[in-house]
């Protein structure tokens, strides 16, 4: 947003406080001071907000520092960042680098030793350089080593290995001693027949594969002794059988690195001349080849036992295998052992899947176990609620336990009662004395069709056990009338409400206990007498019914409060209170 | 013209530069604000640095116009 002039002076104006008039002049005259001071070739300072000067034909302004800080106030203290430092190789003038050259060319240092070349300023040293130094010294290395080679006799070279071998810790059995002993006449042989071919061979063909040694004549001999030391290393060697390793190991792992040393499945401790076969194996393979490329000339000339022996190693084809000791895998050529072992490990693997099931239906179980637990107790628990009519459930909570609206009497005046209404008669007859509990309200109505619900909802719970429920009624100007005995009195001593006595017209407003309903007016009257007789305070309301006609409530009892009538009921005999209701009057 | 009205001068100018805005004095110039964003820098001893943001206050003469 750019402020012009104008606004410029509104908010001097505001900042200030004076006329506009003022801020004006004293702009101007600012403006003016400036430009002159500028014309002058002079700087003017406003303090703490900078300096007006003039550098050629620009005008400059020079914040203070204070109002520098203040615009920037967002990233004040904020400080360069290094994000790479210098290197620390390339310090120095390139003269002194050239001394530190001349005087490594002086000294008297190996050549090899190639002083650090002068690096510019700008770029890091070449840190592969001392490994191009290093791979230079090594060639040089490898020349004076091939020399050496070729120097060296084959005296030399058996010598030293003879020694190696002396040095060897092993300590060998008697066994191994008849091995050695064995293999070496083995040996003899197979170096006798080989070096005889070989002296018969063209001295070209030799160089092939030994260009950089000795003459022909020496290379059989070479090769010879160099047979001569592989075997004796191995020899040197213990078996498995021998070490002292294998006796901590199990068999599968012993079996496991026999392939490696060509172990028979004999497990023999005895190499026998088919064991050095099968060693030398590879050799005589070889032989093969070099046969093939260099002494073709020699295969006619071969004697039997050479062929016999490549037969041998057919049949008996060692393929070095290295086992895996985890796995189930089966050597090849009948190695019996291995072939059990390998069972083994299969029927392990079959039975590790299985054995994986069970723990991963352990852990399923328990949760399906108790899901289907508390859907057994919630059931069970919702069924004995029902058959004890605590829950009103169809099917489940016995009819006798439903609360009855209409019943009759107890059992001598079931007979003289007639049929109060088709649905009810059954019930009636069986009426058991029941919990009193009121747990429930019904819904109540101003009228008739209000108290008909109720008494069909009274009805359909009665079938079904359900307890008594609580008649929210209104008074019945609004949907009854009420009829009382004619024990009705005013007298003062009386009180106004009670279980027993005679009724009174201040205590209709409370709460009575309705033992049924009737539809016969000749039962009602019947069961008022045998009530009243009793003493007990007897209520008849008349209702209503489309369905029912006219019906009867039969109550006794004038409570000013729920509680009373209930604590009252409890004080009734059980056959008169059978089925009962706690409803207002 | 006293110091309170030099001193509101600049503080007026340098709240409206704080909140980026341009104010134009006729016949004295406009001070702008600028921004100046990070950005590396290579010094002279190879060392790279990372210069942060920083913001400041132009300004432009004009000085011949005026009403």
């Amino acid at each position: 947003m750019i402020i012009d002039n104008e606004k410029f002076i509104t908010l001097l104006t505001s900042n200030l406080g004076i006329e506009q008039e003022k801020v004006e002049a004293y702009l101007k005259e600012l403006i003016d001071d400036i430009q002159n001071a500028i014309n002058e070739d002079e700087a003017y300072e406003i303090e703490d907000f900078g300096i007006f000067s003039k550098l050629g034909n620009n005008i400059l302004f020079i914040p203070s520092e204070n109002l520098e800080t203040e615009i920037n106030y967002k990233y004040v203290g904020m400080e360069p960042l290094v994000i790479s430092a210098a290197p620390s190789d390339d310090t120095g003038a390139p003269e002194e680098i050239e001394d530190q050259i001349e005087g490594f060319l002086d000294d008297e240092i190996e050549d090899d030793i190639v002083p650090p070349p002068p690096s510019s300023a700008n770029e890091y040293a070449d840190p592969f350089a001392e490994i191009f130094d290093e791979v230079e010294n090594e060639e040089d290395i490898e020349a004076a080593v091939e020399e050496e080679i070729e120097n060296e006799t084959v005296e030399d070279i058996f010598n030293a290995i003879s020694e190696e071998d002396e040095d060897e810790p092993f300590e060998l059995d008697d066994e191994l001693a008849a091995f050695e002993s064995a293999e070496d006449e083995s040996i003899e042989e197979f170096d006798h027949t080989f070096s005889d071919d070989l002296e018969n061979d063209a001295d070209d063909s030799d160089d092939d594969m030994f260009e950089e040694s000795e003459p022909t004549s020496e290379t059989p001999t070479a090769d010879e002794e160099e047979h001569e030391n592989d075997d004796q290393e191995q020899s040197s060697i213990p078996g498995p059988e021998n070490w002292g390793i294998d006796a901590h190991k199990e068999e599968n792992q012993e079996n496991a690195f026999s392939g490696l040393l060509g172990d028979d499945t004999n497990d023999d401790d005895s190499f026998d001349d088919e064991g050095l076969e099968n060693i030398f194996g590879d050799n005589s393979d070889d032989v093969d080849d070099d046969e093939e490329l260099d002494f073709s000339a020699l295969e006619e000339s071969n004697d039997t036992s050479l062929e016999n022996d490549n037969d041998q190693n057919e049949t008996n084809d060692f393929v070095p295998i290295v086992t895996n000791v985890s796995t189930s895998k089966t050597k090849k050529a009948g190695k019996k052992d291995d072939s059990l072992d390998a069972q083994e490990e299969s029927t392990a693997k079959e039975k590790s899947p299985d054995r994986k099931l069970p723990s991963e239906r352990k852990k399923a179980s328990p949760v399906a176990l108790y899901l289907v637990l508390t859907v057994l107790i919630l059931g069970f628990a919702g069924y004995l609620l029902a058959f004890f009519g605590i829950i009103n459930i169809n099917g489940i909570t016995p009819q006798n336990k439903q609360p009855q609206v209409a019943q009759t009497t107890v059992p001598p005046p079931t007979t003289s009662q007639p049929a109060v209404t088709t649905p009810e008669e059954p019930e009636e007859t069986t009426a058991e004395p029941t919990n009193s509990s009121v747990s429930q309200k019904e819904k109540t109505g101003a009228n008739n069709s209000s108290n008909e619900p109720i008494i069909e909802e009274n009805q359909n719970n009665r079938r079904e056990g359900l307890a008594p429920l609580v008649a929210d009624e209104k008074s019945p100007g609004d949907g009854g009338r009420m009829t009382t005995s004619k024990s009705t009195t005013s007298d003062p001593n009386q009180a106004i409400y009670g279980l027993t006595g005679s009724l009174t017209e201040a205590g209709n407003n409370g709460y009575t206990i309705v033992l049924y309903t009737l539809s016969r007016k000749a039962g009602v009257d019947e069961q008022r007498k045998m009530l009243s007789e009793k003493n007990y305070r007897v209520l008849v309301k008349e209702k209503s019914s489309a369905k029912y006609g006219t019906l009867y409530r039969v109550s006794i009892g004038q409570f000013e409060t729920l509680a009373d009538a209930a604590v009252a009921a409890e004080q009734i005999d059980k056959n008169i209170l059978g089925n009962y209701i706690i409803t207002k009057i | 013209m006293t110091k309170d009205f030099l001193k509101a001068f600049g503080l007026t100018i340098r709240d409206q530069v704080i909140m980026k805005n341009t104010v134009e004095i006729d016949g004295l110039g406009a001070f702008s604000p600028h921004h100046k964003s990070q950005e590396q820098e290579k010094k002279s001893d190879g060392t790279i640095v990372m210069q942060p943001p920083k913001d400041s206050i132009d300004f432009k003469a004009n000085m011949g116009e005026q009403e």
